[in-house]
């Protein structure tokens, strides 16, 4: 090692309790960063989940012009049966795909006694459904079964609307494309909570066999296709979208991410309370250590001045208090990383109870994940927010008249 | 060793060149000459000695003053100073308390600026230079010496020695290490280059002080009262030191002291009073 950085590294370690202060200061603020993030990062994970889990999977397919279009004119975007058979064939054979499964979305109401209720409904494959709901937890009943297509699951806050139980027969009732009044009977098998107020409001699942029987119309909506990695959904969208064109088959494609409104509404909010955070704990940083510093080279302004009276430039003595600094702020960044990462740990092994979210409907046990990104920024801001603020003290040891100085 | 004043077409000098050797005169700086490649030549003066006191003054002052502060609190350091050394002079700046002995010291290795007048040093207009200039003159061509060492704490005798020839960049580790091992081997400190200040006695710590301000042998060394902080014996030795090895490298010694006894082992006495200079002889 180089005198000039022997030198530095014993400066920091000269007041061992003073250093130990500044580096406590830097690591809480880095492991405070970390552990922030990692927080709200959990929260990102769980919304994320609960989106693809619970409701949109990673991907959906539609006939192309749907998401623009398919308001005005529902059925004209619709996709035969024969041609959602084989798209559904040909998604399946996609390395990195999980499951496929079709929908088929329609509105109506339900007439269970004297009560009269509105639903959004979908129409789903019982068998390949389980697997997109398994952030959709049953609280009363039984779930879809294939061998029962005309049993229906509804949300929690439907089920209150219609004051339905598990094993009440239902009315279904809506428009088939030709206008006509169509209605069908079903058994309500179980009651489900999905994570979102709204969606437990208004939504039950039920066979598509019904659905196709209650519409008058097999041809299907959506194909929803759930991967084995959340990450690779861009690689696998791009893929699929090669294999469409070289089938000459006309579709778009969505992912969850365009389709997870609230999860992106909750994620834009938290990022810029994240952001406020990265500010304030550098500027705690900043301030924290800033006094410890200036003290810390005010100690030691005679020896500066010798050092300068001996012939060292104003940018050495600079250089020298800006590399103790750095020095600070690496050592008090990796602690705070490893302090960051030993909290994560141990706070996830524990668990944090969330309460509800805003536009949820239950609370739920959170963590925090160390993600590598904040750690490395959160390592970056303390070593930047320690060279900032030694930049002022700094600066004054090397003004001033090293006679005046050496006098004192 | 080749010369020491080499011409400025001359082949770049070797490594030896730098390393230190007590029995070499130390260099002085010459108009357009150096032997040292790193050390760039200063002011406007270089290469017309008569215009600055000719070439056999390593110091001169004109007409310096020195005051500090305004009004009531006005204080004067010096007062109209005129003064020169030669090369290899072994001066002792005597004078009472508060006679100005620091402050034209101070003057003199460029640490402070005169009110008025002018300080030259090897010729050059010190009060030309910018502050990155007055360090690079001091860092090639001066040694200090301190009342208090003023020895970095955290450093061994060793490193303190090094530290300022680490940054005049031209020595290799092994060459700077060559000539640690040769100044403190000079003062005899040579077993005790591993210990930090705290753990060598007062005296030890002014002999690595001197190691330190010869180790890069300059051409002019100020050591303003080195021995303040010493009992008189050891005092004593550390100015005999001085002049030993300040004797054997042909360098300039400039020392402050009211010591009678130390004074009397000057070859030249400058003597202060109010700021005034009463006797140069």
């Amino acid at each position: 090692m180089s005198l000039f950085l022997r030198l530095a590294l014993r400066n920091v370690f000269r007041n061992r309790l003073r250093t130990a202060i500044a580096l406590l200061a830097i690591a809480a603020g880095c492991a405070a960063l970390i552990v922030n993030g990692g927080v709200i990062y959990n929260i990102f994970a769980e919304l994320r989940e609960d989106a693809i889990r619970g409701r949109h999977g990673h991907l959906q397919i539609y006939r192309h012009g749907y998401s623009d279009g398919h308001l005005g004119e529902p059925g004209r975007y619709l996709i035969p049966a024969d041609e959602a058979g084989r798209i559904v064939e040909l998604v399946r054979g996609v390395a990195g795909v999980e499951r496929v499964t079709r929908r088929r979305e329609f509105s109506g109401m339900i007439a269970s006694g004297d009560r009269y209720v509105a639903f959004v409904g979908i129409g789903v494959e019982p068998e390949q459904d389980a697997e997109f709901s398994r952030h959709v937890t049953l609280v009363a009943g039984e779930p879809l079964a294939a061998a029962d297509p005309y049993g229906m699951v509804a949300g929690v806050g439907l089920a209150q609307r219609f004051a339905g139980e598990p094993g009440a027969v239902v009315t279904l009732m809506t428009n088939t494309e030709s206008g006509a009044l169509n209605a069908v009977d079903v058994r309500l098998r179980g009651i489900f909570e999905g994570g979102m107020k709204a969606y437990d409001d208004w939504t039950l699942k039920l066979p598509l066999e019904a659905v196709e029987q209650l519409l008058l119309d097999d041809r299907t909506e959506q194909i929803v296709v759930l991967l084995d990695r959340t990450e690779a959904v861009d690689a696998l969208r791009a893929a699929l979208e090669r294999s469409f064109a070289r089938e000459g088959l006309a579709l778009e494609t969505r992912t969850w991410r365009d389709l997870a409104l609230f999860h992106n509404q909750t994620r834009s909010l938290f990022e810029r309370e994240l952001d406020v955070i990265k500010l304030i704990v550098a500027t705690i940083v900043i301030l924290g250590i800033a006094n410890t510093i200036g003290i810390s080279i005010l100690e030691r302004r005679v020896e500066l001045a010798t050092l300068r009276a001996l012939g060292l430039k104003r940018r050495a003595i600079g250089g020298l208090l800006l590399a103790e600094a750095a020095l600070t702020g690496l050592i008090g960044g990796l602690a705070g990383v490893a302090l960051g990462a030993v909290i994560a740990a141990a706070v996830s092994a524990i668990g944090i109870p969330f309460p509800s979210p805003p536009g949820s409907t239950r609370p739920f046990l959170g963590g925090v994940d160390f993600v590598p990104g904040i750690a490395v920024f959160a390592f970056f801001l303390s070593l930047g927010s320690t060279l900032a603020a030694s930049l002022l003290p700094a600066w004054r040891a090397t003004r001033g008249s090293i006679a005046a100085t050496l006098r004192r | 060793m080749p010369p020491l004043d080499v011409p400025a077409d001359a082949a770049a000098p070797g490594i030896d060149d730098f390393r230190v050797d007590f029995a070499q005169p130390a260099a002085r700086c010459q108009p357009g000459r150096s032997r040292d490649p790193g050390f760039v030549p200063f002011s406007s003066t270089v290469g017309n000695p008569d215009a600055a006191g000719g070439p056999d003054s390593v110091v001169r002052l004109v007409s310096v003053s020195r005051v500090f502060g305004a009004g009531a609190a006005r204080a004067v350091a010096l007062a109209g100073v005129d003064l020169e050394i030669r090369p290899g002079e072994f001066v002792a700046v005597a004078g009472p308390s508060g006679s100005g002995k620091t402050s034209l010291l101070n003057l003199i290795g460029t640490l402070d600026e005169p009110t008025t007048g002018r300080v030259e040093i090897d010729s050059i207009d010190v009060g030309r230079l910018d502050d990155g200039r007055r360090a690079e003159l001091r860092l090639r061509r001066m040694g200090f010496v301190f009342q208090d060492h003023n020895l970095v704490p955290v450093l061994t005798a060793a490193e303190n020695v090094e530290l300022p020839l680490l940054f005049r960049k031209q020595f290799s580790s092994a060459e700077r290490r060559a000539a640690v091992d040769h100044a403190l081997e000079r003062v005899g400190l040579a077993d005790k280059r591993g210990r930090r200040p705290g753990a060598l006695s007062g005296g030890e710590r002014q002999r690595v002080a001197v190691a330190r301000a010869l180790a890069g042998r300059p051409a002019l060394v100020l050591a303003d009262e080195p021995t303040a902080s010493l009992d008189h014996e050891t005092g004593a030795r550390v100015i005999a030191l001085m002049r030993e090895i300040g004797l054997e490298l042909g360098a300039t010694l400039l020392y402050a002291t009211h010591d009678p006894e130390l004074i009397a082992l000057a070859d030249r006495v400058i003597r202060l009073r109010d700021g005034r200079l009463v006797d140069a002889t």
